[in-house]
């Protein structure tokens, strides 16, 4: 009898405990690929993590160089987020795109308040043969060659006949009707090449894993069609008719390389997916033409940032979705057959259009123009000019007709001194008539001071019998409303204190007993520090 | 003046000449002062009774006598006014008289009424706006044969 009272007490501790809730640490997983041996520099990583906000994420690797160049892909919006860098709020699911040089030890990290995971994969280089090669002919076996001079060739110059080769051209020329050609093999790597082509500088069909590394090519025709994981990476191509025609390609990246076509395009992509287009300068030098053209075929989360095209009738265009297009520099407009594509943080011309975005979620960072704010593009002919009274670099006004820029970028001024923008040059009453009042609102004048300053205004008259007194000019916004005749003499309107400010403007006309016709006045604003 | 007192001042003399910061614009407000008409009769039937062909004094409407006037004119544009009659008169034989006030050098002028509407005034306002005008009109009934006659005499006003 004596017990049972204590073991009773003792399940009541137990149920009234209260145990305060701590969130999870996060956890990390490298769905592929596992520990590999390769030999192929275009890794993509595939990564989870079991935490869906307010987590950072980061790749390092042992391969710290200084050419590392890698990238999270988030599967959400396509972004493309450098190596190292802290994303909060996303989803949790990545690709990585990783370009590795000898044997690398990865490692993968994500933290947040919790706590933190870390997983790491190696990848190793696989057994071979070093080759010297001097002629052009087929390179039959898994090894490693290397041009040691010069060659040419009346037909095509090097077949790739098997899987697991690595090509370093040691920067000697291929001069051939065509450079290298491969069919059906896996895990190709071609460096420091000097590729010119009569007719086409390199075919690749068929293949998966490919890298093209440091590869210059003069000619036409750089042909890639039904690949995976392709890579050309600090590259230069001279074309006439057309250069890279990449086709029936996912996992497709060109990245570092400039590329420059006479008559036709630097870059045409059909049906391809995946892609990652980064860090080029793309050149048209004929007028029609376009840099990036997604042609025929749908392609799918593409991603193409951070380029420079220049020239042609277009920068980009075609039947492209879903896909994300940020910190370009485009000297034409975009336009989309395509649809639900992202585009934000340009420099471009042309205006929104189509069932596209074209401006993300307002975040801070700095922009393409220098801004502190991500939001959407720079609109050359729009942003040089648009009002932005709250100094945020962003336009007070959204860009566009049915579809629209709600975030267009303008010029980026941090608030000091004084600065002062007028809006509008002119008011119009239009018609009307003797005896009657009029008002018109739509003027305002926005700015910093970092003083007080002073509001003078003054008129002309309408003419020898309408006077200028017969207009008022009210100023108000949120907290301040104050209404004056117009005097043909300069007098203060008001004093207003230091700070950011916006002055809305109201006229009002008052029509006496005047002849008909159409009258005139020219009213003189002035904001004066004190 | 010794340099170095000179150097010293300078900098403080021009701290003190503080210039105003200032921005100005020019705003250009504009309107149309649409044109207007009104225009009052005072009368509507004009019964001349029995006349005698030949006479002046054939001008019983509207009392033709100074200082009463039959139509007011209140407008900020020149305008025109043009008359007819229906043609109940034969050979022309009514006579309209009109006279201005803003322009006394009309008084008087007469008008042979056809069936086709003729102008019989045309303003001349200034820019100066010159406010209600007064016309007044007579009828005279000229020398036609005996009999009974009725006309319909329509004076339309129009802007300019």
């Amino acid at each position: 009898m004596i017990g049972k009272p204590k073991i009773f007490l003792l399940f009541s501790l137990f149920f009234l405990t209260v145990i305060p809730y701590v969130g999870a640490s996060p956890y990390i997983t490298i769905n592929s690929p596992e520990n590999i041996t390769y030999n192929v520099f275009n890794i993509p990583l595939n990564i989870s993590v079991n935490e869906t906000s307010n987590i950072t994420i980061y790749v390092k690797s042992s391969d710290f160089d200084g050419n590392l160049t890698g990238y999270i892909i988030n599967e959400t919006d396509n972004s493309t987020i450098p190596v190292n860098y802290t994303v909060l709020n996303t989803d949790s699911y990545f690709n990585y795109l990783y370009v590795a040089s000898g044997p690398v030890l990865l490692r993968v990290y994500v933290e947040n308040e919790n706590g933190s995971d870390v997983k790491e994969v190696w990848f190793t280089e696989f057994n071979h043969t070093e080759i010297n090669v001097t002629t052009c002919g087929g390179l039959t076996a898994s090894n490693h060659y290397y041009l040691m001079n010069d060659v040419s060739s009346s037909g095509t110059c090097f077949n790739i006949q098997t899987d697991n080769v690595y090509f370093d051209c040691m920067n000697h020329k291929i001069s051939a009707y065509e450079g290298i050609y491969a069919n059906y093999v896996n895990n190709i790597e071609l460096w420091n090449c000097h590729i010119q082509a009569s007719d086409t500088q390199f075919e690749f069909f068929h293949i998966k894993n490919l890298s093209i590394i440091n590869i210059t090519g003069d000619g036409d025709y750089s042909r890639i069609g039904q690949c995976e994981n392709v890579s050309i990476i600090n590259s230069t191509f001279y074309c006439t008719y057309s250069c890279l025609i990449i086709s029936y390609v996912n996992n497709f990246t060109l990245s570092n390389s400039y590329v420059r076509d006479i008559h036709n395009y630097p870059l045409a992509l059909d049906h391809t997916n995946h892609s990652l287009i980064i860090n080029n300068r793309l050149v048209v030098v004929d007028s029609t033409p376009y840099g990036i053209y997604f042609t025929r075929d749908y392609s799918y989360y593409n991603n193409v940032t951070n380029n420079i095209i220049e020239g042609g009738r277009r920068s980009i265009v075609g039947f492209v979705y879903n896909s994300t297009f940020t910190d370009n520099i485009l000297q034409k407009p975009i336009y989309f057959t395509g649809t639900y594509n992202f585009v934000y943080n340009n420099i471009l011309p042309g205006s929104p259009h189509g069932n596209n975005y074209w401006n993300t979620t307002l975040r801070n960072g700095t922009n393409i123009v220098g801004g502190p704010y991500i939001g959407g593009n720079y609109w050359i002919g729009y942003s040089e000019t648009c009002i932005d009274c709250d100094f945020d670099g962003i336009c007070d006004e959204p860009y566009g007709g049915t579809v629209k820029d709600y975030l267009p970028l303008t010029n980026y001024t941090e608030p000091g001194g004084f600065i002062v923008t007028f809006n509008y040059t002119s008011v119009d009453f239009g018609n009307v008539s003797v005896n009657n009042i009029y008002e018109k609102y739509g003027y305002f004048v926005c700015g910093y001071s970092n003083s007080t300053f002073e509001v003078y205004i003054n008129g002309t008259d309408f003419s020898s019998e309408w006077t200028i007194d017969n207009l008022n000019i009210t100023i108000y916004n949120d907290s301040y409303s104050k209404t004056d005749t117009v005097s043909t003499v300069r007098r203060l309107f008001d004093t207003f204190v230091q700070g950011l400010f916006k002055h809305f403007y109201k006229f009002v006309l008052r029509v006496p007993l005047i002849p008909a016709g159409t009258y005139t006045s020219t009213i003189t604003i002035d904001y004066v520090q004190v | 003046m010794n340099i170095k007192y000179l150097l010293f001042t300078l900098p403080i003399i021009i701290g003190l000449l503080v210039i105003p910061v200032g921005y100005s614009d020019t705003v250009t407000v504009s309107a149309d002062v649409q044109p207007y008409l009104t225009v009052t009769f005072n009368y509507n039937t004009v019964g001349f009774g029995t006349v005698v062909t030949g006479s002046t004094g054939n001008h019983p409407s509207p009392d033709y006598t100074t200082g009463v006037y039959n139509v007011s004119i209140d407008t900020n544009t020149n305008y025109t006014v043009s008359a007819y009659e229906s043609g109940g008169f034969i050979n022309n034989g009514l006579t309209l008289y009109l006279a201005v006030s803003s322009d006394p050098s009309i008084d008087g002028t007469f008008y042979s009424l056809g069936t086709s509407s003729t102008t019989i005034y045309t303003s001349s306002l200034t820019t100066t706006f010159e406010g209600t005008e007064y016309h007044q009109y007579k009828l005279d009934v000229g020398d036609i044969p005996a009999g009974s006659y009725s006309t319909t005499v329509t004076i339309t006003y129009s802007t300019a």
